[in-house]
């Protein structure tokens, strides 16, 4: 029960991140694509902690902490080009 | 036993879905990027936390449930930040508001008599 559970949950999630390239796509302004681009982040976080259960293969983990990070200092740095125009 | 602690787990991952859709719905339908971004900032750290609070009841091992707390904890502190940093480069670049919205507060207090504009304005 709780492994076909977690199998819909995948796929909901995969639905989900594919409705927030929605606003990826058509969004009016670069701020809008990067809310959805930090959306898109959470929704594969949280599929890559579901796929570490499913496949019991817990090293996954690591790399979702470090998708964590990474996708912070990348917003960051979008956020201050957009800002400042230039990063350094 | 353990059968308690998955129903627990599959209730608080279907909170956190719940959540994450309620966010991706607030994204696609709401007007401005402000108001995007309010359904977005509380409905991301909500639905991962929960995600990971599920997670954490049924995952074998003491070191997978320290990285899982770890990246609950990471998520707290990074989302509103992400959230705030977005809201204020929309509002630095200057982007308009949604039809009948207006500003209350304005970051930057040039003058006194422009900070209370909405109250004054009647």
């Amino acid at each position: 029960m709780l492994e076909t559970f977690m199998i819909f949950l995948a796929l909901g999630l995969g639905v989900l991140g594919l409705v927030s390239l929605y606003r990826a796509f058509k969004g009016p302004t670069a701020t809008d694509r990067v809310a959805a681009m930090n959306m898109i982040v959470t929704m594969v976080v949280a599929y890559t902690l579901i796929f570490t259960y499913l496949s019991e293969t817990y090293f996954y983990l690591d790399i979702a902490l470090v998708f964590i990070l990474a996708a912070f200092i990348a917003t960051i740095c979008i956020l201050k080009l957009l800002r400042e125009g230039s990063l350094f | 036993m353990e059968g308690i602690r998955e129903i627990i787990a599959i209730i608080l991952m279907s909170g956190g879905f719940f959540f994450l859709t309620v966010g991706v719905v607030g994204l696609i339908r709401l007007p401005d990027v402000y108001n995007r971004l309010h359904a977005l900032g509380k409905c991301d750290t909500m639905g991962v936390g929960l995600i990971i609070l599920g997670l954490v009841l049924i995952v074998p091992g003491t070191t997978n449930v320290v990285k899982l707390l770890l990246m609950g904890a990471l998520t707290v502190v990074i989302n509103p930040v992400i959230t705030h940093i977005i809201t204020k480069t929309a509002y630095v670049r200057g982007t308009s508001l949604a039809e009948g919205s207006f500003v209350v507060s304005t970051y930057y207090e040039e003058e006194e008599g422009d900070f209370f504009k909405g109250e004054e304005g009647e």
